[in-house]
Formats: C-alpha cells, structure tokens, sequence
C-alpha cells in the first residue's frame, strides 16, 4: 500500500528544500543568463550561427540540469539536511520515490526557466550581418520580463522574509512564461502576427529531452548519494563523463545513462530539423523507467541498510 | 525485509524496460552504408566540450580569435593544431571543416619550400575524409571541397609543388590489392565498382582524378541536391573535369629510382572525357567558334596521346585532316612542343627530349609508352633533317643515353642505372640537353629528386612551370 498524503509532503518538502537553496537559484538564473547572452557569443558557426546556439542551448539545459541534480544530494543539501529519509513510519521505498519526485519538480522548474528564456534568445538570435535589427518584443517582454521578476522577488523577500532564490525562480519562470506568449503574437518590429511566431517546435521538443535527461540524472545522484554518500557528486561527474564517452554498443553502454539521447543538439544542424513527439515520448518513457529502476535499486540499498542495523 | 522484496521485485520489472526502450530511444547510426569506413564516431573531445554548453561557445569564440590571430603572424603549427580543435567543437557545421581543410591545404603550404608542403595538403584531406565526412555522411560542401582539394591542389599545376603532391598521393596508393587500396582512400567499394562501370575503366587510386572523380559522384549520390542546387551543380562539373584530368593524365609512371611519379594521358577515359567536353561545350552561352576550337585542340590532342601510346596506326586514323591543316607529323609536333619545329636547333631539341622520355621509358618497363615517344622520336628527327644536318636517330640515342650514363654514374646509388644503358658512342654536342619532357617524364629520372646534389637536373619537381 502507497500512503498517498506522507508521500506528496515528503515530495513537496523535498522540492521546496531544494529550490530553496542559494546553489539552485545561482544556478538556475545563470542558465538563463546564459542563454540571454547567448545571441553575443555565438559566432563564427558561419551560416549555421542560430543552429549552434540551439544547440548550445539545449546542452546548457542537460549540464546546468546535472549540476542541480548533483547539488540535490549534497550531505548538506535540502531534504538529506532534514533526515527526511530516516524519520519512521515512512518506508524507505516511499522516501526515496518521494524525494527523488521532489528533486524531479525542482528540475522541472528550472527546465522551465531554461527553455523558455532559451526559445526567446533564439528567436533574438545571433546578428546574420552588422546592422540587423533587433527583435524589440523579444527584448521588451524577455529582459524587461525577468528583470520584473528580480525586482519582484526582492520585494517580496523584504516584505514577506521568504528566501530570495526560491521566489526569483519562481517569478522568473511566471515571467519568461509571459514574456514567450505574449511576444508570440508580434514579428520583430511589432507587427501582429498568429500566436508563437518565432519560436523552434523543434527547440522545444529537444528542451524537453534535456530536462528529461537531467531528471534521468536525478535518480542516478539519488542512488549515489546511497552508495558514496559524500562522493556522490564526484560520482555524478564520473558517471556524467563515462555516459559520454563510452563506446557505442559496449556493456557499459547499457549500464550508464543515455545522455547522448537526450542531447539532441545535433538535429539543428539538418537541412530540415527533425525531432517527432514519438521521440520525446520515447524518452519519457525510458527516463522513468531508467529512473524507477534506480530508486527501486536506492530504496532495496536503504531496506538493506537498515536491516543491518 | 518485505519491503525489500518489493524495492527489488520493482528493479527487476524496470531495468530490462529501461534497456529495451534504451535500445529505442538511441539515434540510428549517424553513417549509412556508404560512409567511409569506420565512420559515425564523434571525436572524444567533441562529445565531452560538446556537453558543456554555453561554455562550449565562449571557447570557440576564443580558440577562433587566437587562430586567426596566429594565423595572421604566421604561426602555422599552432594554428593548424587549434583549427583542428575547433572543427571537432563544431562537428556538424559543414562550412567550418571546409574552412580549415582549405586553410590548411592551400594557406599554409606557400610559406614552406615545396619539398615541405604535402603533409599539410594531407592534412587538409585526411580531415575531410576521416572525420568530417563521418559525421555529416550527406554533406556536399565537404564531398565538393574534398573532390576539389584532389582535383585542384593536387592534380593542376597551379602550386609549384603540384608534380611533388600527385607523387606523395601515388605513394601512399601503392599496392595490388584494390579492396585494400580502396579502404585505404575511404572508398566504397559497390560505388567504386558502379563508377568504374560507367566510366569504363577501372580507378587507379594513385591518380588525383580518382580521387576527385570518387568524391564528387559520391557527393551526388547521398547529398541532397534539392538543398544545394549551387552545389550539385558543382559537383556535376568537378566530376566531368575530373574525367577530363584522368584522361589527360590519369596513368603513374613510377620514377626509376625513388618515390617520383609521372603522368601520362591515359586513354582508357578517352569516351569519359569526350562526353564531358561535349556536354561542357554544349553548355549555353559557350561561343560556338571557340567550342570548335576547343574540339579540334582535343581532336589534335588525342592524335598525340595514340602516338605516345604506341599506336601509331590509331593516331593516323584519327587524324583527320581538313584542306589547308597541318600533315599529321607536323600536327603532332606542334601539339607536342607548342608549335611545329621551324629550325633545325628547334627540331634537334624536340629529337633529344622525345628520346630521353623514351629512354626513361624504356628503363621504367612502360614498353608502349617508349615506342610511342620512339615515334616521336623519328618524327622529330625526320623535321630536323628538313631543315639540316641532323644525326641519325641510332647516334642521337646513343647521345642521349651517354648524358644518362654520365649523370648517373656520378652517384653510386644510380650505378646500376647507369649500367643499364648502352652508350656507343661520345655526345654530340649540337644536341641540346633537355630540362624538361613531355608529360613532365623527366621525373623518371632519379636525378630530378630535390635537393642540390651531384649530377641532379636542374630542373625541380617542385617546380610546375610550364
């Protein structure tokens, strides 16, 4: 039997946990400052400048993902800080799903940011040639957006004491989100035009298996963290750099992560960019089975632990 | 401990799920069945830089800025290492691998001494061929650029060092085993085939044409030329060019001595280029009366190629005179030796390098090939006589083959060379000594090797002149 309620406060102190935390906040605004920057440093991609910052973008998202779900089982991090996991009558099984669903949220929350400020630098792009115009409601609703939601979150930090990162996260994803809809309806210079022009389907779809792959990265931190303990970070890095380089059709293949899955920035390179649904829902499916199988391992490891006890 | 069992119940139920969408999930093999071989594989650097995002784009914009800084101060070992980095962070950008391939095979060599350059025009290659290739199978940018890197850089003489690249590139296709050769170049062996069937002959990978011809049909044949018309198109005029260049030098002649080739027409591509030059000359917007020009200089041409070939009868058949043209000797020398001998000086010196290529021939095993300039030979002695006292043929290659021996014996190394010659008789003076040869055969010559050495040519193969 699944205890429904302990499961979703346990799940909801863990993702609160986590955003809470000043690492997730700097890490998350960075990324988007990043992606904003973006149009500035992509150069030299000759006509490919926009494809390259696509793809930059979208392994921004996996990398920035990776970092956050590493900082999510830090000793001292969020709900490891808390010894949720050890409080009875919770089983260890149903502490480990709900605080790796937890960590998923707070992953969720900063792909958000992530792709949303990364459609807008997109659709800003990098300049083809000296001279070219700006994309003014980009600029307007996307900066002037997220400098709202700093000014907004500092307010609200003051006047309510609520924790400074947690709030600019929050209020930064609301404004990307309206910035994204509501510069959706104009072309560069403020002509009207059919909702959500400019923005790449495509870009959305490989944002989406980014932050699925970060989730996917999640569970294998949380399993770490059971295993190392402390190292589970440098555990992370190891497995993060193993996933990439492995060799394609060897055992260890099967065994690590499929990172190289989730990080399609290659698709932008094609004449006509192609990444279906079926793929992401692919991923989707194989995220939360990779994962299931992995908190199944944590919370047999957990039952294990303490058993011995 | 029941707990337990149902955390690991769960594992056991989710992992094989996990692995088999895995399977789905993966991208199919990023080389089709024509790739090069070995293809597909993302360099090591590549996929970890290639993971670290916006990061990833400030050190490119870095690596770029010192690049064509070192580039500018001529720093050229530093820049080629870091113009290498920067392809393999950008993989699939077609137009970077093709920038630094041509930077690398056609900016840096003019700052080395001929002798010094074909390492970095490999470079150039081996980058498109084994690694950019790989990755963007359909590119035709880089089938273009790797078809005109053979058939430019190393097949035309618009580098000095042009006769010294068609060397290198012959020596590293030596052998007999075509299958071996063919993996060796990055070929596809069925494409290779289907090719050599409809040129009708078969490829040899020793020959920049091959190589040229190879890349551009490939390129043809797996891009997309609905996204590239421009470049279609000039992959369609690399491949006719290229069937052009193998006829009209398209068959090595390995140097006596040493690692020198020359390269001589090579007749078996004579019905490929003669449908290349029809359909370029039908192009619109060619002027008629240079086309027929252009057509009676190929008329002319392959008069030449059937004599040094050893097919004299050919040639005589081929030769069509209409009223007021040259008779088929004078024809042949003016088409050999730029215009047909009007003084005897000028004959004899037509009679002294048509016998030396022959000579060298001769030596080299090329039994049609020194007949053919035997023919030439005579017909140059037969214009000398017309115009004066000219030795008979048997004296001046007696002549010819005593300057040889005499070259030749200066070095031990060539002695056995030098043995092989049959110099009756002392030189004649009023025989000019030629630098160069038809085709460029003095190549053949052990003693057109580089470097300032006793008895060397003066001529260098480093040297494209004209």
């Amino acid at each position: 039997m699944i205890r429904a309620r302990p499961a979703l406060a346990l799940a909801r102190l863990s993702f609160e946990d986590a955003t809470r935390e000043p690492a997730y906040a700097i890490v998350v605004i960075a990324t988007a400052g990043a992606n904003a920057l973006a149009p500035a440093l992509t150069m030299f991609g000759f006509a490919d400048d926009s494809n390259l910052l696509k793809d930059f973008g979208v392994s921004t998202t996996l990398l920035a993902g990776t970092l956050l779900a590493g900082l999510s089982v830090l000793p001292g991090a969020g709900a490891a800080k808390g010894g949720i996991l050890l409080t009875r009558p919770v089983g260890r099984g149903l502490a480990a799903s709900a605080r790796f669903a937890g960590i998923s949220l707070s992953l969720l929350l900063f792909a958000l940011v992530s792709t949303l400020s990364l459609l807008l630098a997109a659709r800003q792009g990098p300049p083809p040639r000296a001279g070219y115009p700006l994309d003014q409601p980009v600029l307007v609703f996307g900066l002037g957006g997220a400098a709202l939601a700093l000014i907004s979150s500092g307010a609200v930090t003051l006047l309510r004491g609520k924790p400074f990162g947690a709030a600019a996260v929050k209020f930064l994803a609301a404004a990307l989100a309206g910035a994204v809809l509501v510069s959706g309806f104009f072309d560069r210079e403020w002509t009207p035009v059919a909702p959500f022009w400019g923005f790449d389907p495509v870009l959305v779809r490989a944002s989406i298996l980014a932050s699925l792959g970060a989730i996917l990265l999640g569970a294998v931190a949380l399993l770490l963290s059971v295993l190392l303990e402390g190292g589970a970070v440098f555990g992370l890095v190891a497995v993060f750099l193993a996933a990439l380089i492995v060799p394609r059709g060897s055992f260890m293949e099967v065994l690590l992560p499929g990172i190289r899955a989730f990080s399609r920035g290659d698709v932008f390179y094609e004449a006509a960019p192609f990444l279906p649904w079926r793929q992401v829902a692919l991923g989707a499916a194989h995220a939360f089975l990779y994962s299931g199988a992995l908190i199944a391992a944590a919370a047999w490891l957990l039952e294990r632990q303490e058993a011995s006890r | 401990m029941r707990r337990g069992l149902a955390a690991a119940i769960a594992f056991l139920a989710l992992a094989p799920l996990a692995v088999f969408t895995r399977g789905l999930l993966e991208e199919p093999a990023s080389a089709p069945s024509a790739a090069p071989l070995g293809a597909g594989r993302l360099h090591l650097l590549s996929r970890v830089i290639g993971a670290t995002g916006v990061l990833r784009a400030m050190v490119l914009d870095g690596l770029w800025l010192r690049t064509l800084r070192l580039q500018q101060q001529g720093d050229h070992f530093e820049a080629a290492l870091l113009a290498k980095a920067i392809a393999r962070l950008e993989p699939r950008i077609d137009a970077v691998w093709t920038f630094q391939a041509r930077h690398l095979a056609y900016d840096i060599p003019p700052s080395f001494r001929p002798e010094e350059r074909w390492p970095w025009v490999l470079e150039g290659i081996e980058i498109l061929r084994d690694e950019a290739l790989p990755l963007n199978p359909d590119s035709i940018p880089i089938h273009l650029e790797l078809s005109f890197l053979h058939y430019h850089k190393i097949g035309l003489d618009l580098d000095d060092a042009g006769p010294l690249y068609r060397s290198r590139l012959a020596g590293l296709f030596e052998g007999k085993d075509s299958k071996e050769l063919a993996a060796r170049a990055g070929m596809d062996p069925s494409l290779l085939e289907r090719l050599q069937g409809e040129v009708g002959a078969e490829l040899d990978p020793r020959a920049a044409g091959s190589h040229a011809l190879y890349w551009a049909r490939r390129g043809l044949e797996v891009g997309k030329p609905g996204a590239d018309p421009a470049g279609a198109a000039a992959l369609a005029r690399l491949s006719a060019l290229a069937r052009i260049q193998l006829y009209h030098a398209g068959r090595p002649v390995k140097a006596l001595s040493g690692d020198l080739f020359a390269f001589v027409p090579d007749l078996r591509f004579a019905r490929a280029a003669d449908l290349a030059i029809e359909e370029a000359l039908g192009i619109d917007g060619v002027d008629p009366a240079e086309a027929a020009e252009n057509l009676r200089l190929e008329r002319a041409r392959r008069v030449l190629y059937l004599v040094v070939s050893g097919r004299l009868q050919e040639a005589r058949g081929e030769h069509a005179a209409p009223p007021g043209a040259p008779a088929f000797e004078n024809s042949v020398l003016e088409v050999a030796f730029g215009s047909a001998p009007a003084s005897r000086e000028a004959a004899l010196g037509a009679l002294a390098s048509a016998l030396e290529a022959a000579v060298l021939l001769e030596l080299a095993g090329e039994e049609n090939l020194a007949r053919g300039f035997g023919d030439l030979a005579e017909m140059a002695g037969r214009r000398a006589a017309e115009l004066g006292q000219a030795p008979s043929l048997r004296d001046a290659r007696s002549a010819v083959e005593s300057r040889l021996w005499s070259r030749w014996s200066a070095r031990p190394a060539w002695a056995p060379l030098a043995a092989r010659l049959r110099p009756h008789s002392g030189d004649i003076q009023e025989l000019p000594d030629p630098d160069r040869l038809l085709f460029r055969l003095d190549l053949l010559d052990p003693a057109a090797h580089p470097g300032p050495r006793e008895g060397a040519r003066q001529g260098s193969p480093g040297d494209a002149r004209p």
